[in-house]
Protein backbone atom coordinates (compact mmCIF):
# COMPACT_ATOMS: atom_id res chain seq x y z
CA UNK A 1 0.00 0.00 0.00
CA UNK A 2 2.77 2.37 0.89
CA UNK A 3 4.49 2.34 -2.49
CA UNK A 4 4.66 5.69 -4.19
CA UNK A 5 3.16 5.85 -7.68
CA UNK A 6 3.95 9.42 -8.54
CA UNK A 7 6.35 11.75 -6.87
CA UNK A 8 7.03 15.39 -7.58
CA UNK A 9 10.12 17.10 -6.17
CA UNK A 10 10.41 20.86 -5.88
CA UNK A 11 8.33 21.49 -9.00
CA UNK A 12 8.35 25.07 -10.25
CA UNK A 13 6.62 26.69 -13.18
CA UNK A 14 7.23 30.26 -14.26
CA UNK A 15 5.29 32.02 -16.98
CA UNK A 16 6.58 35.01 -18.89
CA UNK A 17 3.61 37.29 -19.31
CA UNK A 18 3.03 40.65 -20.88
CA UNK A 19 3.20 43.44 -18.34
CA UNK A 20 0.64 45.42 -20.33
CA UNK A 21 0.95 47.60 -23.45
CA UNK A 22 4.39 49.15 -23.69
CA UNK A 23 5.56 47.68 -20.41
CA UNK A 24 8.31 45.07 -20.02
CA UNK A 25 7.40 41.42 -19.69
CA UNK A 26 7.34 40.02 -16.20
CA UNK A 27 7.48 36.57 -14.66
CA UNK A 28 4.60 34.96 -12.82
CA UNK A 29 5.55 32.07 -10.57
CA UNK A 30 2.47 29.85 -10.86
CA UNK A 31 3.93 26.89 -9.01
CA UNK A 32 6.73 27.51 -6.52
CA UNK A 33 8.52 24.44 -5.32
CA UNK A 34 5.80 21.85 -4.82
CA UNK A 35 6.75 18.39 -3.60
CA UNK A 36 4.15 15.68 -3.52
CA UNK A 37 3.96 11.89 -3.17
CA UNK A 38 0.93 10.04 -4.47
CA UNK A 39 0.63 6.61 -2.82
CA UNK A 40 -0.78 3.74 -4.87
CA UNK A 41 -4.50 3.30 -4.24
CA UNK A 42 -4.83 6.69 -2.57
CA UNK A 43 -6.88 9.73 -3.48
CA UNK A 44 -4.89 12.92 -3.11
CA UNK A 45 -7.12 15.98 -3.06
CA UNK A 46 -5.61 19.31 -4.09
CA UNK A 47 -7.57 22.35 -2.95
CA UNK A 48 -7.05 26.07 -3.19
CA UNK A 49 -8.55 29.23 -4.62
CA UNK A 50 -8.54 30.07 -8.31
CA UNK A 51 -5.11 31.12 -9.40
CA UNK A 52 -3.29 29.11 -6.73
CA UNK A 53 -1.58 26.98 -9.33
CA UNK A 54 -3.53 23.77 -8.93
CA UNK A 55 -4.44 23.38 -12.60
CA UNK A 56 -0.90 24.24 -13.70
CA UNK A 57 0.34 21.55 -11.34
CA UNK A 58 -2.18 19.09 -12.82
CA UNK A 59 -0.84 19.73 -16.31
CA UNK A 60 2.69 19.13 -15.09
CA UNK A 61 1.73 15.90 -13.32
CA UNK A 62 0.09 14.76 -16.56
CA UNK A 63 3.23 15.56 -18.49
CA UNK A 64 1.32 18.04 -20.68
CA UNK A 65 3.46 20.90 -19.48
CA UNK A 66 7.12 20.86 -18.51
CA UNK A 67 8.15 22.34 -15.17
CA UNK A 68 10.64 25.22 -15.13
CA UNK A 69 12.42 23.46 -12.28
CA UNK A 70 12.13 20.24 -10.33
CA UNK A 71 11.12 16.80 -11.46
CA UNK A 72 8.14 14.44 -11.60
CA UNK A 73 8.70 10.69 -11.46
CA UNK A 74 6.26 7.89 -12.11
CA UNK A 75 7.42 4.72 -10.32
CA UNK A 76 10.91 6.18 -10.31
CA UNK A 77 10.95 7.14 -14.03
CA UNK A 78 11.10 10.85 -14.89
CA UNK A 79 7.80 11.40 -16.76
CA UNK A 80 9.02 14.23 -18.92
CA UNK A 81 11.64 11.97 -20.46
CA UNK A 82 9.12 9.16 -21.06
CA UNK A 83 7.72 8.66 -24.59
CA UNK A 84 4.27 10.21 -24.80
CA UNK A 85 2.44 6.98 -25.56
CA UNK A 86 4.00 5.23 -22.61
CA UNK A 87 3.17 8.08 -20.26
CA UNK A 88 -0.42 8.14 -21.52
CA UNK A 89 -0.67 4.45 -20.69
CA UNK A 90 0.08 5.21 -17.03
CA UNK A 91 -1.54 8.58 -16.39
CA UNK A 92 -4.82 9.89 -17.79
CA UNK A 93 -6.85 13.06 -17.22
CA UNK A 94 -10.50 13.84 -16.57
CA UNK A 95 -11.22 17.50 -17.14
CA UNK A 96 -13.79 19.85 -15.73
CA UNK A 97 -16.07 20.66 -18.56
CA UNK A 98 -17.47 17.73 -20.53
CA UNK A 99 -18.95 20.29 -22.94
CA UNK A 100 -15.48 21.43 -23.95
CA UNK A 101 -13.28 18.38 -23.46
CA UNK A 102 -15.04 16.10 -25.97
CA UNK A 103 -14.64 16.56 -29.72
CA UNK A 104 -18.13 17.52 -30.96
CA UNK A 105 -17.51 16.03 -34.43
CA UNK A 106 -16.73 12.50 -33.23
CA UNK A 107 -19.08 9.77 -32.15
CA UNK A 108 -18.94 8.48 -28.60
CA UNK A 109 -17.33 5.15 -29.55
CA UNK A 110 -14.60 6.98 -31.47
CA UNK A 111 -13.92 9.33 -28.56
CA UNK A 112 -13.66 6.53 -26.03
CA UNK A 113 -11.53 4.35 -28.30
CA UNK A 114 -9.04 7.04 -29.31
CA UNK A 115 -6.37 6.32 -26.65
CA UNK A 116 -6.25 2.70 -27.89
CA UNK A 117 -6.13 3.74 -31.54
CA UNK A 118 -3.18 6.00 -30.74
CA UNK A 119 -1.49 3.10 -28.97
CA UNK A 120 -1.95 0.97 -32.12
CA UNK A 121 -4.38 -1.59 -30.72
CA UNK A 122 -6.28 -3.69 -33.31
CA UNK A 123 -9.67 -2.28 -34.35
CA UNK A 124 -11.47 -5.43 -33.26
CA UNK A 125 -10.10 -5.29 -29.74
CA UNK A 126 -10.84 -1.58 -29.54
CA UNK A 127 -14.50 -2.24 -30.26
CA UNK A 128 -14.69 -4.90 -27.55
CA UNK A 129 -12.99 -2.71 -24.98
CA UNK A 130 -15.11 0.33 -25.79
CA UNK A 131 -18.20 -1.80 -25.16
CA UNK A 132 -16.73 -3.06 -21.90
CA UNK A 133 -15.83 0.47 -20.80
CA UNK A 134 -19.27 1.85 -21.64
CA UNK A 135 -20.86 -0.81 -19.50
CA UNK A 136 -18.48 -0.12 -16.64
CA UNK A 137 -19.21 3.60 -16.69
CA UNK A 138 -22.97 3.12 -16.95
CA UNK A 139 -23.43 4.32 -20.53
CA UNK A 140 -26.20 2.58 -22.47
CA UNK A 141 -24.87 0.76 -25.58
CA UNK A 142 -27.28 2.63 -27.86
CA UNK A 143 -25.27 5.82 -27.25
CA UNK A 144 -22.19 4.38 -29.00
CA UNK A 145 -23.10 6.13 -32.26
CA UNK A 146 -24.27 9.37 -30.64
CA UNK A 147 -22.45 12.70 -30.71
CA UNK A 148 -21.60 14.56 -27.48
CA UNK A 149 -24.19 17.24 -28.28
CA UNK A 150 -26.95 14.63 -28.03
CA UNK A 151 -26.02 13.72 -24.48
CA UNK A 152 -26.62 15.20 -21.04
CA UNK A 153 -23.79 16.65 -18.96
CA UNK A 154 -23.64 13.56 -16.74
CA UNK A 155 -23.44 11.24 -19.74
CA UNK A 156 -20.69 13.35 -21.29
CA UNK A 157 -18.65 13.17 -18.11
CA UNK A 158 -19.10 9.39 -18.17
CA UNK A 159 -17.70 9.41 -21.71
CA UNK A 160 -14.70 11.42 -20.46
CA UNK A 161 -14.19 8.89 -17.67
CA UNK A 162 -14.49 5.94 -20.07
CA UNK A 163 -11.91 7.55 -22.35
CA UNK A 164 -9.55 8.11 -19.44
CA UNK A 165 -9.81 4.54 -18.21
CA UNK A 166 -9.77 2.56 -21.46
CA UNK A 167 -5.98 2.39 -21.66
CA UNK A 168 -5.99 0.95 -18.12
CA UNK A 169 -3.96 3.70 -16.47
CA UNK A 170 -2.78 3.39 -12.88
CA UNK A 171 -3.24 7.07 -12.11
CA UNK A 172 -6.10 9.38 -13.06
CA UNK A 173 -5.80 13.12 -12.60
CA UNK A 174 -9.24 14.67 -12.20
CA UNK A 175 -9.33 18.44 -12.55
CA UNK A 176 -12.67 19.63 -11.11
CA UNK A 177 -14.50 16.55 -12.44
CA UNK A 178 -17.93 17.53 -11.13
CA UNK A 179 -17.99 21.31 -10.90
CA UNK A 180 -19.83 21.76 -14.20
CA UNK A 181 -22.55 19.29 -13.17
CA UNK A 182 -25.82 19.44 -11.26
CA UNK A 183 -25.83 18.10 -7.72
CA UNK A 184 -27.75 14.93 -8.50
CA UNK A 185 -25.39 14.22 -11.40
CA UNK A 186 -22.38 15.14 -9.28
CA UNK A 187 -23.45 12.45 -6.82
CA UNK A 188 -23.72 9.89 -9.64
CA UNK A 189 -20.26 10.74 -10.95
CA UNK A 190 -18.62 10.72 -7.50
CA UNK A 191 -20.19 7.34 -6.79
CA UNK A 192 -18.95 6.06 -10.15
CA UNK A 193 -15.40 7.29 -9.47
CA UNK A 194 -15.46 5.52 -6.11
CA UNK A 195 -16.75 2.25 -7.59
CA UNK A 196 -14.19 2.31 -10.39
CA UNK A 197 -11.40 2.97 -7.96
CA UNK A 198 -12.33 -0.07 -5.90
CA UNK A 199 -12.92 -2.27 -8.94
CA UNK A 200 -9.84 -1.31 -10.98
CA UNK A 201 -7.46 -0.42 -8.15
CA UNK A 202 -7.04 3.14 -9.41
CA UNK A 203 -5.21 6.03 -7.82
CA UNK A 204 -6.61 9.54 -8.14
CA UNK A 205 -5.31 13.05 -7.87
CA UNK A 206 -8.47 15.09 -7.39
CA UNK A 207 -8.31 18.82 -7.93
CA UNK A 208 -11.30 20.73 -6.68
CA UNK A 209 -12.39 23.91 -5.05
CA UNK A 210 -15.37 22.09 -3.55
CA UNK A 211 -14.05 21.13 -0.14
CA UNK A 212 -17.07 18.99 0.68
CA UNK A 213 -16.35 16.82 -2.36
CA UNK A 214 -12.69 16.53 -1.41
CA UNK A 215 -13.52 15.63 2.16
CA UNK A 216 -15.88 12.99 0.85
CA UNK A 217 -13.52 11.05 -1.41
CA UNK A 218 -9.90 12.06 -0.76
CA UNK A 219 -7.68 10.04 1.57
CA UNK A 220 -5.26 12.91 1.94
CA UNK A 221 -5.48 16.61 1.13
CA UNK A 222 -2.92 19.12 -0.05
CA UNK A 223 -3.84 22.79 0.40
CA UNK A 224 -2.22 25.24 -2.01
CA UNK A 225 -2.01 29.02 -1.96
CA UNK A 226 -0.08 31.25 -4.33
CA UNK A 227 1.75 28.32 -5.86
CA UNK A 228 2.97 26.87 -2.59
CA UNK A 229 1.90 23.96 -0.45
CA UNK A 230 0.34 25.18 2.78
CA UNK A 231 -0.49 21.82 4.33
CA UNK A 232 -0.55 18.22 3.18
CA UNK A 233 -2.08 15.73 5.61
CA UNK A 234 -4.58 12.86 5.86
CA UNK A 235 -8.10 14.14 5.16
CA UNK A 236 -9.72 13.43 8.51
CA UNK A 237 -6.82 15.04 10.38
CA UNK A 238 -6.78 18.14 8.22
CA UNK A 239 -10.50 18.70 8.48
CA UNK A 240 -10.54 18.05 12.22
CA UNK A 241 -7.56 20.23 13.11
CA UNK A 242 -6.19 22.50 10.37
CA UNK A 243 -2.73 23.78 11.22
CA UNK A 244 -2.50 26.95 9.18
CA UNK A 245 -4.70 30.04 9.27
CA UNK A 246 -5.22 29.77 5.54
CA UNK A 247 -6.65 26.26 5.75
CA UNK A 248 -8.79 27.29 8.71
CA UNK A 249 -10.19 30.18 6.66
CA UNK A 250 -10.93 27.86 3.71
CA UNK A 251 -12.67 25.31 5.91
CA UNK A 252 -14.67 27.99 7.69
CA UNK A 253 -16.00 29.23 4.35
CA UNK A 254 -17.70 25.93 3.47
CA UNK A 255 -21.45 26.35 3.55
CA UNK A 256 -22.66 23.09 5.05
CA UNK A 257 -26.41 22.43 4.81
CA UNK A 258 -27.20 23.39 8.39
CA UNK A 259 -29.98 25.97 8.54
CA UNK A 260 -30.04 28.10 11.65
CA UNK A 261 -26.28 28.44 11.70
CA UNK A 262 -26.31 31.40 9.35
CA UNK A 263 -23.27 32.48 7.39
CA UNK A 264 -19.90 31.68 8.95
CA UNK A 265 -18.35 34.59 10.79
CA UNK A 266 -14.80 35.08 9.61
CA UNK A 267 -12.72 38.11 8.84
CA UNK A 268 -11.66 39.04 5.30
CA UNK A 269 -9.03 41.12 3.70
CA UNK A 270 -10.40 43.22 0.85
CA UNK A 271 -9.18 42.26 -2.60
CA UNK B 1 -45.23 43.76 3.27
CA UNK B 2 -45.40 41.81 0.04
CA UNK B 3 -42.99 43.21 -2.51
CA UNK B 4 -43.41 40.73 -5.31
CA UNK B 5 -46.38 38.50 -5.94
CA UNK B 6 -46.50 35.90 -8.68
CA UNK B 7 -49.41 33.57 -9.24
CA UNK B 8 -49.61 30.75 -11.70
CA UNK B 9 -46.76 31.91 -13.94
CA UNK B 10 -46.56 29.85 -17.14
CA UNK B 11 -43.87 30.17 -19.78
CA UNK B 12 -44.35 28.29 -23.05
CA UNK B 13 -41.86 28.20 -25.86
CA UNK B 14 -43.28 27.00 -29.20
CA UNK B 15 -40.97 24.77 -31.19
CA UNK B 16 -40.98 22.54 -34.27
CA UNK B 17 -41.66 19.40 -32.21
CA UNK B 18 -44.38 20.94 -30.07
CA UNK B 19 -44.62 23.51 -27.33
CA UNK B 20 -42.04 23.41 -24.56
CA UNK B 21 -43.83 23.98 -21.27
CA UNK B 22 -40.78 25.33 -19.50
CA UNK B 23 -42.50 26.91 -16.51
CA UNK B 24 -45.83 25.34 -15.60
CA UNK B 25 -47.80 27.33 -13.06
CA UNK B 26 -45.36 28.77 -10.54
CA UNK B 27 -46.62 30.88 -7.61
CA UNK B 28 -44.58 32.65 -4.96
CA UNK B 29 -44.21 35.92 -3.15
CA UNK B 30 -41.32 37.85 -1.64
CA UNK B 31 -41.66 40.23 1.30
CA UNK B 32 -39.56 43.27 2.05
CA UNK B 33 -36.35 42.15 3.72
CA UNK B 34 -36.85 38.52 2.79
CA UNK B 35 -34.61 36.14 0.88
CA UNK B 36 -36.43 33.58 -1.23
CA UNK B 37 -34.09 30.95 -2.65
CA UNK B 38 -35.21 29.06 -5.74
CA UNK B 39 -33.33 25.76 -5.93
CA UNK B 40 -33.31 23.41 -8.83
CA UNK B 41 -31.15 21.70 -11.41
CA UNK B 42 -30.40 22.63 -15.02
CA UNK B 43 -33.53 22.89 -17.11
CA UNK B 44 -36.00 23.18 -14.24
CA UNK B 45 -37.07 26.65 -15.37
CA UNK B 46 -35.44 28.66 -12.62
CA UNK B 47 -33.53 30.99 -14.93
CA UNK B 48 -36.54 31.56 -17.20
CA UNK B 49 -38.59 32.38 -14.11
CA UNK B 50 -36.05 34.86 -12.82
CA UNK B 51 -35.72 36.55 -16.20
CA UNK B 52 -39.51 36.82 -16.50
CA UNK B 53 -39.54 38.71 -13.20
CA UNK B 54 -37.67 41.50 -14.98
CA UNK B 55 -39.65 41.38 -18.19
CA UNK B 56 -36.63 39.91 -19.96
CA UNK B 57 -38.17 36.73 -21.35
CA UNK B 58 -36.96 35.59 -24.76
CA UNK B 59 -39.09 37.05 -27.54
CA UNK B 60 -40.44 33.66 -28.61
CA UNK B 61 -41.64 32.82 -25.10
CA UNK B 62 -45.32 33.13 -24.22
CA UNK B 63 -45.55 34.37 -20.66
CA UNK B 64 -48.81 34.27 -18.74
CA UNK B 65 -49.68 34.75 -15.11
CA UNK B 66 -52.85 35.03 -13.03
CA UNK B 67 -51.16 37.72 -10.95
CA UNK B 68 -47.78 39.39 -11.34
CA UNK B 69 -47.24 42.48 -9.27
CA UNK B 70 -44.39 44.42 -7.72
CA UNK B 71 -45.16 46.73 -4.81
CA UNK B 72 -48.76 47.14 -5.98
CA UNK B 73 -47.93 47.70 -9.66
CA UNK B 74 -49.34 45.17 -12.11
CA UNK B 75 -46.27 44.19 -14.12
CA UNK B 76 -48.36 42.50 -16.83
CA UNK B 77 -49.58 45.87 -18.08
CA UNK B 78 -46.23 47.67 -18.23
CA UNK B 79 -44.99 49.11 -21.50
CA UNK B 80 -41.35 48.57 -22.43
CA UNK B 81 -40.63 52.17 -21.44
CA UNK B 82 -42.16 51.66 -18.02
CA UNK B 83 -40.13 48.48 -17.58
CA UNK B 84 -36.99 50.44 -18.35
CA UNK B 85 -37.82 52.90 -15.59
CA UNK B 86 -38.21 50.08 -13.10
CA UNK B 87 -35.36 47.81 -14.11
CA UNK B 88 -32.02 48.64 -12.53
CA UNK B 89 -33.75 51.15 -10.26
CA UNK B 90 -36.23 49.48 -7.91
CA UNK B 91 -35.99 46.03 -9.43
CA UNK B 92 -32.54 44.85 -10.25
CA UNK B 93 -30.73 41.76 -11.41
CA UNK B 94 -27.37 40.10 -11.01
CA UNK B 95 -26.64 37.71 -13.84
CA UNK B 96 -24.76 34.47 -13.64
CA UNK B 97 -21.80 34.90 -15.91
CA UNK B 98 -19.50 37.88 -15.34
CA UNK B 99 -17.34 36.87 -18.30
CA UNK B 100 -20.09 37.60 -20.83
CA UNK B 101 -22.43 40.04 -19.07
CA UNK B 102 -20.08 43.03 -18.94
CA UNK B 103 -19.58 45.03 -22.12
CA UNK B 104 -15.85 44.68 -22.89
CA UNK B 105 -15.54 48.02 -24.66
CA UNK B 106 -16.39 50.21 -21.67
CA UNK B 107 -14.49 50.81 -18.47
CA UNK B 108 -15.94 49.65 -15.16
CA UNK B 109 -16.58 53.29 -14.30
CA UNK B 110 -18.49 53.97 -17.51
CA UNK B 111 -20.66 50.89 -16.96
CA UNK B 112 -21.50 51.79 -13.37
CA UNK B 113 -22.06 55.49 -14.04
CA UNK B 114 -24.36 54.74 -16.98
CA UNK B 115 -26.66 52.64 -14.80
CA UNK B 116 -26.78 55.29 -12.11
CA UNK B 117 -27.32 58.29 -14.38
CA UNK B 118 -30.01 56.47 -16.34
CA UNK B 119 -32.15 56.70 -13.21
CA UNK B 120 -30.60 59.71 -11.44
CA UNK B 121 -29.90 62.41 -14.01
CA UNK B 122 -27.31 64.79 -12.61
CA UNK B 123 -23.61 65.59 -12.58
CA UNK B 124 -21.13 62.87 -13.51
CA UNK B 125 -19.10 63.62 -10.41
CA UNK B 126 -21.94 62.56 -8.16
CA UNK B 127 -22.44 59.33 -10.09
CA UNK B 128 -18.72 58.63 -9.92
CA UNK B 129 -18.68 59.12 -6.17
CA UNK B 130 -21.59 56.72 -5.86
CA UNK B 131 -19.76 54.19 -8.08
CA UNK B 132 -16.71 54.34 -5.82
CA UNK B 133 -18.87 53.94 -2.74
CA UNK B 134 -20.64 50.86 -4.09
CA UNK B 135 -17.39 49.24 -5.29
CA UNK B 136 -15.98 49.62 -1.77
CA UNK B 137 -19.13 48.03 -0.40
CA UNK B 138 -18.70 44.92 -2.51
CA UNK B 139 -15.18 44.56 -1.17
CA UNK B 140 -13.04 46.20 -3.84
CA UNK B 141 -10.40 48.23 -2.04
CA UNK B 142 -8.69 50.38 -4.68
CA UNK B 143 -12.02 51.44 -6.21
CA UNK B 144 -10.85 54.67 -7.89
CA UNK B 145 -8.21 52.79 -9.85
CA UNK B 146 -10.66 50.07 -10.86
CA UNK B 147 -13.07 52.60 -12.36
CA UNK B 148 -10.65 53.25 -15.21
CA UNK B 149 -9.99 49.58 -15.95
CA UNK B 150 -11.72 47.42 -18.54
CA UNK B 151 -13.49 44.16 -17.67
CA UNK B 152 -10.72 42.04 -19.21
CA UNK B 153 -8.21 43.51 -16.77
CA UNK B 154 -10.09 42.08 -13.81
CA UNK B 155 -10.16 38.54 -12.44
CA UNK B 156 -13.39 36.55 -12.48
CA UNK B 157 -14.08 37.26 -8.84
CA UNK B 158 -13.62 40.99 -9.28
CA UNK B 159 -15.79 41.02 -12.39
CA UNK B 160 -18.58 39.29 -10.52
CA UNK B 161 -18.29 41.90 -7.78
CA UNK B 162 -18.57 44.62 -10.41
CA UNK B 163 -21.74 42.92 -11.69
CA UNK B 164 -23.11 42.93 -8.17
CA UNK B 165 -22.18 46.58 -7.75
CA UNK B 166 -24.09 47.40 -10.96
CA UNK B 167 -27.14 45.63 -9.54
CA UNK B 168 -26.94 47.54 -6.27
CA UNK B 169 -25.85 51.00 -7.35
CA UNK B 170 -29.37 52.46 -7.47
CA UNK B 171 -30.36 50.94 -4.15
CA UNK B 172 -33.09 48.58 -5.41
CA UNK B 173 -35.98 47.25 -3.31
CA UNK B 174 -35.87 43.84 -4.90
CA UNK B 175 -32.86 42.02 -6.25
CA UNK B 176 -33.12 39.04 -8.59
CA UNK B 177 -29.87 37.07 -8.49
CA UNK B 178 -29.31 34.14 -10.82
CA UNK B 179 -26.46 32.03 -9.41
CA UNK B 180 -24.38 35.12 -8.67
CA UNK B 181 -21.70 33.33 -6.66
CA UNK B 182 -21.38 30.00 -8.46
CA UNK B 183 -18.15 30.93 -10.23
CA UNK B 184 -16.48 32.44 -7.16
CA UNK B 185 -14.07 31.03 -4.60
CA UNK B 186 -15.66 30.06 -1.31
CA UNK B 187 -14.32 32.96 0.71
CA UNK B 188 -15.33 35.56 -1.89
CA UNK B 189 -18.74 33.93 -2.13
CA UNK B 190 -19.09 34.26 1.61
CA UNK B 191 -18.10 37.91 1.49
CA UNK B 192 -20.74 38.67 -1.17
CA UNK B 193 -23.43 36.78 0.71
CA UNK B 194 -22.64 38.72 3.85
CA UNK B 195 -22.90 41.99 1.95
CA UNK B 196 -26.31 40.99 0.58
CA UNK B 197 -27.45 40.00 4.05
CA UNK B 198 -26.35 43.38 5.43
CA UNK B 199 -28.34 45.15 2.71
CA UNK B 200 -31.34 43.06 3.57
CA UNK B 201 -31.06 43.97 7.23
CA UNK B 202 -30.22 47.65 6.81
CA UNK B 203 -32.30 48.58 3.79
CA UNK B 204 -35.01 45.94 3.74
CA UNK B 205 -33.75 44.57 0.41
CA UNK B 206 -35.92 41.67 -0.79
CA UNK B 207 -34.25 38.96 -2.85
CA UNK B 208 -35.04 36.15 -5.22
CA UNK B 209 -31.86 34.11 -5.18
CA UNK B 210 -31.59 31.34 -7.75
CA UNK B 211 -29.04 28.64 -6.99
CA UNK B 212 -28.37 24.93 -7.07
CA UNK B 213 -26.18 24.96 -3.97
CA UNK B 214 -28.15 23.53 -1.06
CA UNK B 215 -25.44 24.42 1.44
CA UNK B 216 -25.76 28.08 0.48
CA UNK B 217 -29.56 27.85 0.69
CA UNK B 218 -29.44 26.43 4.20
CA UNK B 219 -27.22 29.22 5.48
CA UNK B 220 -28.63 32.15 3.54
CA UNK B 221 -32.33 31.77 2.69
CA UNK B 222 -35.38 32.72 4.70
CA UNK B 223 -37.69 30.68 2.52
CA UNK B 224 -36.98 28.09 -0.14
CA UNK B 225 -38.83 27.03 -3.28
CA UNK B 226 -37.64 23.77 -4.84
CA UNK B 227 -38.25 23.64 -8.59
CA UNK B 228 -38.41 20.54 -10.70
CA UNK B 229 -39.40 20.35 -14.36
CA UNK B 230 -41.06 23.76 -14.41
CA UNK B 231 -43.01 23.54 -11.16
CA UNK B 232 -42.34 24.46 -7.55
CA UNK B 233 -42.65 21.01 -6.00
CA UNK B 234 -42.07 22.16 -2.45
CA UNK B 235 -41.83 25.44 -0.61
CA UNK B 236 -41.14 26.06 3.07
CA UNK B 237 -39.24 28.21 5.54
CA UNK B 238 -35.60 27.14 5.35
CA UNK B 239 -35.29 25.38 8.72
CA UNK B 240 -38.55 23.50 8.13
CA UNK B 241 -37.46 22.39 4.66
CA UNK B 242 -34.25 20.81 5.89
CA UNK B 243 -35.81 19.39 9.06
CA UNK B 244 -38.83 17.92 7.29
CA UNK B 245 -38.38 17.67 3.52
CA UNK B 246 -41.69 16.29 2.23
CA UNK B 247 -41.36 15.91 -1.52
CA UNK B 248 -39.37 12.84 -2.60
CA UNK B 249 -37.32 15.06 -4.96
CA UNK B 250 -36.33 17.45 -2.18
CA UNK B 251 -35.27 14.54 -0.02
CA UNK B 252 -33.27 12.96 -2.84
CA UNK B 253 -31.57 16.28 -3.56
CA UNK B 254 -30.54 16.73 0.07
CA UNK B 255 -29.12 13.19 0.11
CA UNK B 256 -27.02 13.93 -2.98
CA UNK B 257 -24.69 16.42 -1.39
CA UNK B 258 -21.62 15.41 0.55
CA UNK B 259 -21.84 17.26 3.87
CA UNK B 260 -18.78 17.30 6.11
CA UNK B 261 -19.71 15.76 9.44
CA UNK B 262 -22.92 14.23 8.11
CA UNK B 263 -22.19 11.97 5.19
CA UNK B 264 -19.61 9.30 5.87
CA UNK B 265 -16.49 9.91 3.76
CA UNK B 266 -16.21 7.37 0.98
CA UNK B 267 -19.78 6.10 1.35
CA UNK B 268 -22.03 6.16 -1.71
CA UNK B 269 -24.08 9.33 -2.07
CA UNK B 270 -27.79 9.16 -2.77
CA UNK B 271 -27.87 9.66 -6.52
CA UNK B 272 -31.18 10.19 -8.32
CA UNK B 273 -31.61 7.58 -11.06
CA UNK B 274 -32.79 8.57 -14.51
CA UNK B 275 -33.00 11.97 -16.16
CA UNK B 276 -35.32 14.97 -16.17
CA UNK B 277 -38.38 14.30 -18.41
CA UNK B 278 -39.00 16.21 -21.62
CA UNK B 279 -41.40 19.11 -21.15
CA UNK B 280 -42.36 19.24 -24.83
CA UNK B 281 -46.04 18.54 -25.49
CA UNK B 282 -48.94 18.12 -23.06
CA UNK B 283 -47.96 17.31 -19.47
CA UNK B 284 -49.96 15.45 -16.84
CA UNK B 285 -49.38 14.23 -13.32
CA UNK B 286 -46.17 14.45 -11.32
CA UNK B 287 -43.05 15.10 -13.42
CA UNK B 288 -40.84 13.30 -10.91
CA UNK B 289 -42.77 9.99 -11.08
CA UNK B 290 -40.31 8.20 -13.38
CA UNK B 291 -37.43 8.80 -10.98
CA UNK B 292 -39.41 8.31 -7.79
CA UNK B 293 -39.33 5.03 -5.86
CA UNK B 294 -42.78 5.65 -4.44
CA UNK B 295 -44.69 6.46 -7.62
CA UNK B 296 -48.11 4.85 -8.16
CA UNK B 297 -50.51 4.96 -11.13
CA UNK B 298 -52.19 7.94 -9.49
CA UNK B 299 -49.01 10.00 -10.03
CA UNK B 300 -49.36 9.66 -13.82
CA UNK B 301 -52.58 11.53 -14.05
CA UNK B 302 -53.02 13.85 -11.12
CA UNK B 303 -51.12 16.30 -8.98
CA UNK B 304 -51.99 17.05 -5.43
CA UNK B 305 -50.84 20.06 -3.47
CA UNK B 306 -50.70 19.74 0.29
CA UNK B 307 -50.39 22.64 2.75
CA UNK B 308 -49.66 22.56 6.43
CA UNK B 309 -51.03 26.07 6.98
CA UNK B 310 -47.67 27.39 8.22
CA UNK B 311 -46.12 28.10 4.84
CA UNK B 312 -44.97 24.58 4.05
CA UNK B 313 -46.52 23.23 0.86
CA UNK B 314 -45.57 20.35 -1.41
CA UNK B 315 -46.93 18.54 -4.43
CA UNK B 316 -47.25 14.87 -3.69
CA UNK B 317 -50.15 12.50 -3.13
CA UNK B 318 -48.37 10.96 -0.22
CA UNK B 319 -47.18 12.23 3.13
CA UNK B 320 -43.47 12.03 3.98
CA UNK B 321 -44.27 9.16 6.34
CA UNK B 322 -45.79 7.24 3.44
CA UNK B 323 -42.83 7.91 1.15
CA UNK B 324 -40.11 7.44 3.78
CA UNK B 325 -37.45 5.12 2.40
Amino acid sequence: MSDILLSARDVRRDFRVSGGFGKPRRTVQAVRGVSLDVPRGGVVGIVGESGCGKSTLAKILLGLDAPTGGEVRFLGQPIHAMPRAERAGHIQPIFQDPYLSLNPHKRVETIIGLPLRVAGVAEREIRARVGEMMELTGLPRRLAGAYPSQMSGGQRQRVAIARALISRPELVICDEPTSALDVSIQAQILNLLQELRAELGLTYVLISHNLAVVEHIATEVMVMNRGEVIEHRPTAELFAAPRSDYTRMLLASILTPEPGKGLPDIAFQPA
Amino acid sequence: MTLLNVENLCIDIPGPRGTLHAVRGVSFHVDKGEILCIVGESGCGKSLTSHALLGLSPRVAQVEAAAFSFDGTDLRRLSERQWQGLRGQRLSMIFQDPMTSLNPSFTIGALLIEVYRRHHPGPRGKARARAIEILRKVGISNAEERLDQYPHQLSGGLRQRVMIAMGLICGPDLLIADEPTTALDVNIQLQILRLLQDLKRDMGLGMVFVTHDLGLVARFADRVAVMYAGRIVETAPVAELFARPCHPYTRALINCIPAPGKTRPGAALGAIPGVVPSLVGPQAGCAFRDRCAHATPLCQTRLERRHDGAGHAYECHYTPEETAA
